[in-house]
């Protein structure tokens, strides 16, 4: 389809807005293998670029202390950038208060006393300027206020309230997690015609068709009707919906502030981190075709993402088990001449996980080991020799 | 009745080197199509190092029946940037209502990359009561800057939108514009 429209196109060279200062907070591996947090402030002035230091440190401590966050930390690069307001603190149009600040963070959004939005114009021209591509998965505005509020969608935003983090995570439930909600009263509207998309709401509560049966005891009743905290079952309510769509856990924290992931939703979390996030990290050699004289070692490594829980690592020569180390040396003496496969599988064997039909939780790397007849590796040799003679002439 | 909730009262952001842009909206909407189709057919560039930043103005027209919102859209391309560095490549795509799809097209109308990023309308209006139960409601921003990431791919022609429709098995692509990006260079 062509356009009908002409687009003109012009070329300006603007003056460079100077960048906002990036601060790591918890730096555990290359960004391009890890989930990027950026913590940006706002309503903090120049003067009290100390306090969001303290706040972002309190919230990402806050944050981290919870699973599955806490046994995947690791995963997770952090950085903070230090945003200059002109004003401290956030607009209160319900009182007639305003105030200038970088982002433009205001509660009473919506009309809703609680609800703090900001400019996410300004957000992501602070993001452009200063923060690599690869380091914001999670956008995070932290508010200079000490009355609770928040918000959440394509940034999250929270008050400088203890209890805000909370929300926080709720919100990144919602858009790294892909989370539903799992209260059920309107609105949003309420839709039980049809299966919902994410892994904690369902409409078919089959004992095998459930999304979440591996998580269902034999014993428990479904649709479930008990009221005790962390069984997985069908716990009726959920999405918007009091009937007709069921929650994986009685409560939750899609469900209630205060309240654990729960079973569910941490595994739906754990498959996230990992759909970013590779178990390794890298490898060693890097070339995946090599060649090796007869009698010779080859030294092989990975290296992967220190979790709390160690990641299994198996090496195998020839589909033969060759070690459980993170590195393994080769000898080929032992090998006869040809071709050989050298594989590794790093896999992440968390009781967190129960369902992962997509492999997320295990990659593989394989090299191939050419072996050379001994007397063809010696006439190798000797023109190589040759050769660098000629080239050092 | 949802209150306007932002105002540009910022100046744009400068970019070395920025293209600006005045007339990139495209007359015409894509057609419906079927996200699992696109994400087996059209495969995320995974090596360039380069990308492309493009600052969308996406406004949207309330139509005059009471609590209905027009589908209609309106995107204009307000400035493009070149960047350092590769996009990230999810290892299993996995699309939310609340996210956008982009398909970047050259000049033939041949896909050649598409990414999912946050719809920059929603916001999620949360709030617990105190047992710590949520209630909620989602606000829709009428006029929104929507910032896309994209390869840097020579050919790219035009960007096509999208919004995520869950059917009770997949999600399909509901249209809502189109525009010219050009090569950018």
């Amino acid at each position: 389809m062509r356009f009908l429209l002409p687009c003109a196109v012009l070329l300006s060279v603007a003056g460079l807005a100077s960048a906002e200062p990036v601060v790591p907070i918890r730096i555990n591996g290359p960004d391009a293998n890890r989930i990027g947090v950026t913590i940006l402030g706002d309503g903090y002035t120049q003067t009290q670029l100390l306090k969001f230091s303290t706040d972002v440190d309190l919230l990402v401590n806050a944050f981290f202390q919870q699973s599955p966050y806490d046994e995947y930390a690791a995963y997770f690069n952090v950085h903070r950038v230090d945003v200059v307001s002109n004003e401290s603190g956030a607009d209160h149009p319900e009182t007639n208060t305003f105030r200038d600040t970088a982002l433009g963070s205001a509660y009473n959004c919506g009309g809703i006393v609680r609800t703090i939005c900001v400019d996410t114009g300004a957000v992501n021209a602070v993001l452009s300027r200063s923060v690599p591509i690869d380091a914001r998965d999670i956008v995070l505005v932290l508010v200079n206020e000490a009355e609770y509020g928040g918000s959440g969608g394509a940034v999250t935003v929270a008050s400088a309230h203890r209890d805000a983090v909370e929300l926080a995570l709720h919100e990144v439930g919602h858009s790294f997690g892909r989370l539903a909600d799992e209260y059920d009263t309107t609105p949003p509207p309420c839709n039980s015609a049809i299966e919902p998309p994410e892994a904690n709401a369902a409409l078919e509560i089959g004992r095998d068709k459930i999304k979440w049966a591996r998580w269902v005891d034999g014993a428990t009743q479904l649709p479930t009707t008990t009221a005790q905290n962390g069984v997985p079952g069908a716990y009726s309510g959920a999405r918007y919906c009091s009937s007709g769509l069921y929650r994986p856990t009685l409560n939750s924290k899609m469900r209630s502030l205060g309240r654990p992931f729960e079973q569910i939703n941490a595994e739906q979390l754990v498959r996230r981190i990992y759909n970013l996030v590779s178990p390794i990290d890298s490898v060693s050699p890097s070339e995946t075709s090599l060649s090796s004289a007869a009698g010779s070692a080859v030294d092989f490594r990975v290296n992967t993402p220190r979790s709390t829980r160690p990641l299994r690592i198996r090496w195998t020569v020839d589909g033969t088990s060759a070690g459980e180390a993170e590195s393994m040396r080769l000898n080929t003496g032992a090998l006869p001449a040809g071709n050989h496969v050298v594989q590794v599988e790093v896999s992440d064997q968390t009781p967190l996980v129960r369902n992962d039909t997509s492999g997320l939780l295990a990659v593989r790397r394989s090299w191939t080991v050419a072996v050379p007849e001994s007397g063809a590796d010696d006439l190798g040799r000797a023109l190589e020799e040759l050769l660098k003679k000629w080239r050092n002439r | 009745m949802l209150q306007p909730i932002l105002t540009f009262r910022r100046s744009l952001p400068v970019i070395a080197a920025t293209l600006v842009v005045t007339a990139c909206a495209s007359a015409q909407t894509p057609a419906p199509r079927s996200f699992g189709t696109l994400a087996s057919s059209v495969l995320q560039d995974p090596g360039n190092s380069e990308t492309r930043e493009l600052r969308i103005r996406w406004t949207t027209a309330q139509t005059a029946a009471p609590g209905t919102r027009a589908a209609a859209s309106s995107f204009k391309l307000v400035a493009q940037a070149r960047m350092s560095g590769a996009l990230r490549r999810e290892r299993q795509p996995e699309l939310s209502v609340n996210d956008l799809v982009v398909v970047v097209q050259d000049s033939s109308g041949r896909d050649i990359d598409w990414r999912s990023v946050p719809n920059p309308r929603l916001v999620r209006a949360e709030t617990p009561g105190r047992d710590g139960l949520l209630s909620g409601r989602v606000l829709e921003r009428d006029d929104v800057e929507l910032f896309v990431y994209i390869p840097d791919l020579p050919g790219a022609d035009r960007l096509q939108i999208f919004s995520p429709v869950w059917t009770g098995k997949e999600y399909n692509l509901d249209p809502l514009g189109q525009i010219a990006i050009g090569s950018g260079r």
